[in-house]
């Protein structure tokens, strides 16, 4: 069993949720964002240029270049989540 | 009364657009235009919410053979849907996707990419039928209408594509990272290749990764239509593009600097475009080489009130122009931003957007933006500029900034901040830019104290 934070975060999770507040200059705690919330219009109202951001970011950090034609795409911004399965699925360093 | 043709000169063996992979060639076109022409309900008015580009084309050029007028809101919020039903209440939609709008007649299409209807001729449209009408948020909230006839659209599309020094005999496929519901990818995404004979290819890459592969897949030459904001994302990603014969950037002010970048990393010729909402594109430039913008062919600068409009052959009368320009002669200008984007400080005036392109021209800055407080009594009000540059320090950007700018318009304080608060047209709203000076001055050193222009 993996250990969550108080907001039912795993680690790497709390990690993507700090890159996320930082990379986005979000107004959120990282422990705030709740992993299964959507990350695009409602829930932390992410919009299109951050995608962008974090697109870059991820590629920086982790090596892992997203993609919009990936058949998984909608299922990778959904949430904390999944965003974060699909960078450890992807990432190269 | 003059026509002018919906498809330009495409020869037989060159698609006029790749759908869903499958290259569509003009009887395939004349086909999809030729069934969809014949599903659309009578009213004059549509609202094209095609997602794909191809569909959206094929919905276009029905809705001009019912002579029907289709309609560009801003986006689909509840009110600006009703303000607009309420101005064209004779309206209907049509999308490509399960979308559907509460209380309006609509069709979808689904455009198979084995069309079987009999094509039709290559529809000509009149010069003067209202194509379009594309809104802009207007300072009240009430949406503004651009009526765009069909023979403005062409003569910007010919014109513009005059800028591009490619030969009549070259396959060329355009890739547009921009949506074809806003006036910009209408014109270059759409109307452009039309009436060169160019392929377009139908999806929207949105990530740099997207954009470098969906550029491989072209066989033919390549013209990249995209944004400061995506070219920079690709810029940064070092992602591997193939060449890219011409790009075009338009939507907000492109630095020299990322325009040299674009250049060497896509073997690039950058073209920048000025337009606004009223007149559609009107100038193009070269950003490593020059400054000043060049209006399109047989368009002139005349001046008018306070400023300058456009001239030009498709509308009746002159166009106001917006923006603050400087005009070297009838053909040529520099901008000097919006009047909005205008300040004084102890009567020296600058703009907010010039000095913004200053600013981002500095080596190791990553983004940044000058911002003008609001006014307090007692003191003369300073800028203040927010800006992301890792590995720089405070002193070392003013430094560089002084070289570069009057000292009367060096922040006080220059905050270094980790991030923007953007808001979704790429933009710091006021509101923004005070929370996030009231959360810098906060901190426990203020880097301003020592620092005098």
């Amino acid at each position: 069993m993996e250990e969550r934070s108080l907001s039912n975060q795993a680690p790497f999770e709390t990690e993507i949720a700090q890159l996320l507040v930082t990379t986005l200059n979000l107004k959120a705690e990282p422990v705030d964002i709740s992993p299964l919330d959507p990350l695009f219009g409602e829930g932390l109202g992410l919009d299109s240029i951050d995608a962008l951001e974090i697109a870059l970011v991820i590629h920086q950090h982790y090596g892992y270049k997203l993609r919009s034609d990936d058949p998984d795409n909608a299922t990778i911004f959904s949430s904390l989540r999944s965003l974060c399965e699909a960078i450890q699925k992807n990432r190269t360093k | 009364m003059t026509h002018s043709p919906f498809l330009g000169p495409y020869p037989p063996h060159s698609p006029v657009a790749w759908y869903q992979g499958t290259p569509m060639f003009s009887n395939h076109v004349l086909s999809h235009i030729s069934s969809v022409c014949a599903l659309l309900p009578s009213k004059p008015y549509v609202i094209n919410l095609c997602q794909d580009r191809y569909t959206f084309l094929v919905g276009l050029a029905a809705a001009l053979c019912r002579n029907h007028t289709t309609l560009l809101p801003p986006n689909l919020s509840p009110g600006i849907l009703q303000e607009l039903l309420s101005q064209y209440p004779a309206c209907y939609y049509m999308t490509d996707s399960q979308e559907h709008v509460e209380s309006l007649e609509g069709i979808t299409l689904n455009l198979d990419t084995k069309p079987d209807h009999t094509p039709m001729e290559n529809p000509h449209f009149s010069d003067s039928h209202v194509a379009v009408i594309a809104f802009t948020s207007g300072t009240t909230g009430t949406p503004r209408p651009n009526p765009k006839t069909w023979g403005s659209m062409v003569q910007i599309a010919k014109k513009t594509g005059e800028r591009l020094e490619l030969s009549k005999n070259d396959s060329v496929t355009i890739v547009a990272t921009v949506p074809h519901q806003h006036m910009y990818g209408l014109e270059t995404s759409i109307m452009l290749p039309l009436q060169h004979g160019w392929g377009i290819h139908s999806g929207r890459p949105f990530f740099p990764e997207d954009i470098a592969s969906v550029l491989h897949e072209q066989q033919a030459r390549r013209i990249l239509v995209s944004t400061p904001i995506h070219l920079r994302a690709c810029v940064m990603a070092q992602s591997r593009f193939p060449d890219v014969a011409y790009t075009l950037s338009a939507t907000a002010p492109l630095p020299k600097q990322l325009a040299q970048q674009v250049e060497t990393v896509f073997h690039t010729t950058m073209v920048e475009i000025y337009g606004f909402a009223e007149a559609g594109t009107i100038a193009t430039r070269r950003p490593v080489q020059e400054d000043r913008w060049t209006v399109l062919r047989e368009l002139a600068l005349v001046s008018h009130a306070d400023g300058y409009a456009v001239s030009t052959p498709y509308f009746s009368d002159p166009v106001p122009i917006p923006d603050t320009i400087q005009s070297a002669n009838s053909q040529q200008f520099t901008l000097e931003g919006r009047p909005g984007h205008l300040i004084n400080i102890g009567g020296h005036r600058a703009s907010l957007d010039d000095l913004n392109v200053k600013l981002l021209s500095i080596d190791g800055v990553v983004d940044g933006v000058f911002y003008m407080p609001e006014e307090r009594e007692g003191s003369v009000t300073r800028l203040v500029a927010f800006v992301v540059a890792p590995g720089r320090t405070v002193e070392s950007l003013l430094a560089t900034l002084r070289q570069k700018i009057s000292p009367v318009f060096l922040p006080r304080p220059l905050y270094l901040v980790e991030a923007l608060p953007r808001n979704h047209t790429g933009k710091l709203v006021k509101e923004d830019a005070e929370t996030l000076m009231r959360a810098q001055s906060n901190l426990p050193t203020t880097p301003n104290e020592s620092i005098s222009p």
